[in-house]
């Protein structure tokens, strides 16, 4: 069913590495998003007056305001890293793969 | 979604007026004075716009051109651009409106709108760079049937911009009656004509261009509103917090999230439909078509993440000044102290208290850019489903050339546009915030499971797909419409059948559940050419290999 190309591919070990890896990354880096996610919305869900807690003596801003915006900053990180990972190791791999198949 | 949100926020009875505008500005809105220093500088930015629509014109040949503005957009320029499709003017003056009436509420909702996006990046983003060409369905479609997958992905793809523009269109008639003090319907009819002239001229170079010059506007302007803001405290943002709480109704109480964000179920419910969302909406798939490879679309995310968190860290700040610096003043208020012209204004109020009347202006030509701008992806989007997915693989089978489908996509727009003027006169005096509570839920109950089964699951086959899609429709609409949004806001039922607000955690399980179920029971050939097939599209999806690739000008 596969041309040579693919078939080439579907049978370089360097290529299930690089599933595997990107793959674990990914899920991984997707997993740390939905906890911390999920820790602020039960955050915010069942402890409302935890959540307008003063961040210092001497201010009003609540600690839940914070949170949300560390959680935007945060997602803002991830995809940073992984386009950091993907854009050297991944697409180096990648290229050696599509190389390897299609020479 | 910041629209299935704001529905959700409005039937919830919570009060909310704001959370409306773009999406779902309901009820009477009271005409304001004729604004000319709005109307001089939204006239500037559509006499540019229409000058790039000119340029874009004359390089929009080819279906690639048309559709994906040639795949050459770059990673920046993309990030840009879904930035602007997202920020609409539902997350503009919705959030800062929602800030100013309950306080703290509106960073939980930001919070929520920007972790969908990494989990877009880790997922789908390449893979759908890799697989398609134009549109969602060429991914969907790729191993599967091409007929009936295509039907049901052109469906899903056309009831979502549909349902999208309907409330699009209302919002940005009831907005421009506040901001310009013109009629109803000279702003319906406006909207439509601009947006079919953007489209069919432009094609996708034009409303690529068209959103990032908004987006930067966008960005601009707020930065500018809230920089204005911050010296009104003496750039003291404790200062600033501290005189909300001081000021507001409320006190204290803005800095707790309200009781509506308290149900677990309805929270997971609407978190679903917040992740999902973006991944089933056929404008802000088609952008990964606009990069020329898969490194591109990666960039496009981080962009758009970065510039899309900013921007809400914005809206919320603007929101927490509004309170101090628009509700204690009267000139903004109404006898009964009410803010004037409802709870979206507030943004809109403080750029005049803080900028004065050319700011005024100028941030109310943003917002109805942002309209603009929103509504032409939409158009565009649902113009290449009836083009590309139905008229040139469903009915000509692929057989078509490239001018006639460019020339049907062109007419489609022109429908659109019409349809979309002629419902959004329609529907002037109907509460249309159950439209995009429609559009969001058959965006992640229909074309995301569809598309996320058929990159990733193996067995998935074209009868689970095409049965489990349309019970993903069919019970969305059924949600929707026997539930409290219509069945006791419309129809006036005492109790609504289907008793949840946010219904995506119902509807999104029966598609999945169906469509596994339909896949794994089918026996029939095409679905061992079904199964077949998956090898090599994951070889290309992981890969790259022999995906589309970019056009020199």
């Amino acid at each position: 069913m596969l041309d040579k190309a693919h078939q080439s591919i579907a049978n370089a070990p360097l290529f299930s590495e690089l599933v595997r890896k990107r793959n674990k990354f990914a899920l991984m880096l997707s997993i740390t998003m939905l906890v911390v996610y999920y820790a602020f919305v039960l955050f915010a869900s069942t402890d409302p007056t935890g959540f307008a807690v003063a961040i210092g003596d001497g201010t009003k801003i609540p600690v839940g305001l914070i949170a949300g915006w560390a959680i935007q900053l945060f997602a803002f990180l991830l995809t940073g890293i992984y386009v950091y990972r993907a854009n050297t190791e991944f697409d180096a791999m990648n290229k050696a793969i599509i190389e390897e198949a299609t020479r | 979604m910041m629209r299935l949100l704001t529905a959700a926020a409005i039937a919830a009875g919570v009060a909310t007026p704001v959370l409306a505008a773009g999406g779902a500005m309901d009820g009477a809105v009271q005409r304001q004075p004729t604004n000319f220093m709005a109307i001089a500088m939204f006239l500037l930015f559509v006499a540019g716009t229409l000058g790039i629509t000119y340029w874009a014109a004359k390089r929009t040949k080819s279906t690639k051109d048309f559709y994906a503005a040639g795949g050459g957009i770059t990673g920046f320029q993309n990030g840009l651009a879904i930035a602007g499709d997202y920020m609409s003017a539902a997350a503009f003056l919705g959030v800062s409106g929602m800030v100013f009436a309950r306080g703290v509420d509106g960073v939980f909702y930001t919070a929520g709108w920007t972790v969908g996006w990494p989990l877009i990046l880790f997922l789908i983003a390449e893979r759908l760079r890799n697989l398609g060409r134009y549109t969602f369905a060429d991914v969907a479609s790729y191993r599967l049937d091409q007929k009936p997958i295509r039907s049901l992905a052109a469906t899903g793809a056309l009831a979502v911009v549909i349902f999208y523009l309907i409330a699009q269109m209302v919002g940005a008639g009831k907005l421009i009656q506040l901001l310009f003090g013109l009629p109803y319907a000279y702003a319906v009819v406006l909207v439509g004509v601009l947006m079919m002239l953007y489209v069919t001229f432009g094609g996708m170079i034009a409303t690529t261009w068209v959103q990032i010059i908004k987006a930067i506007l966008l960005l601009g302007g707020g930065t500018l509103l809230v920089l204005f803001s911050l010296y009104h405290f003496g750039f003291d943002f404790s200062r600033l917090v501290g005189d909300a709480v001081a000021n507001h109704a409320k006190h204290d109480i803005i800095l707790q999230p309200s009781s509506s964000i308290a149900d677990p179920l309805s929270a997971i419910s609407l978190s679903l439909a917040l992740m999902c969302g973006p991944a089933g909406l056929p404008h802000i798939l088609m952008r990964f078509f606009t990069v020329p490879d898969a490194k591109a679309a990666r960039k496009s995310v981080f962009f758009a993440t970065g510039f899309i968190a900013y921007f809400f860290v914005l809206t919320v700040t603007m929101g927490f000044a509004a309170i101090t610096i628009v509700g204690t003043n009267p000139t903004f208020l109404d006898a009964a102290g009410k803010i004037i012209g409802g709870g979206n204004m507030a943004s809109i109020h403080l750029a005049n208290a803080v900028g004065g009347n050319v700011f005024l202006g100028f941030i109310s030509a943003v917002a109805f850019a942002t309209i603009l701008a929103v509504v032409s992806g939409l158009a565009l989007a649902g113009a290449s489903a009836v083009s590309h997915d139905l008229y040139a693989t469903v009915i000509r089978k692929g057989k078509a050339t490239e001018k006639e489908e460019i020339r049907v996509s062109r007419i489609a727009t022109l429908s659109l546009g019409v349809i979309a003027i002629i419902l959004g006169l329609a529907f002037e005096q109907q509460n249309i915030a159950f439209m995009v509570a429609l559009a969001f839920g058959v965006a992640a109950s229909v074309n995301f499971p569809v598309l996320f089964l058929s990159i990733f699951w193996s067995n998935l086959t074209t009868r689970g797909a095409f049965i489990g899609g349309f019970l993903g429709l069919a019970s969305a609409l059924a949600c929707v419409i026997l539930g409290p949004t219509v069945w006791v806001n419309i129809f006036g039922f005492k109790t609504a059948i289907f008793p949840y607000e946010h219904y995506t955690l119902f509807s999104m399980t029966i598609a999945f559940v169906s469509i596994w179920f339909f896949s794994v029971t089918d026996k029939s050939k095409r679905a061992e050419l079904d199964k077949a097939g998956f090898k090599q599209q994951f070889i290309r999806s992981e890969t790259g290999l022999g995906a589309e690739g970019a056009v020199a000008h």
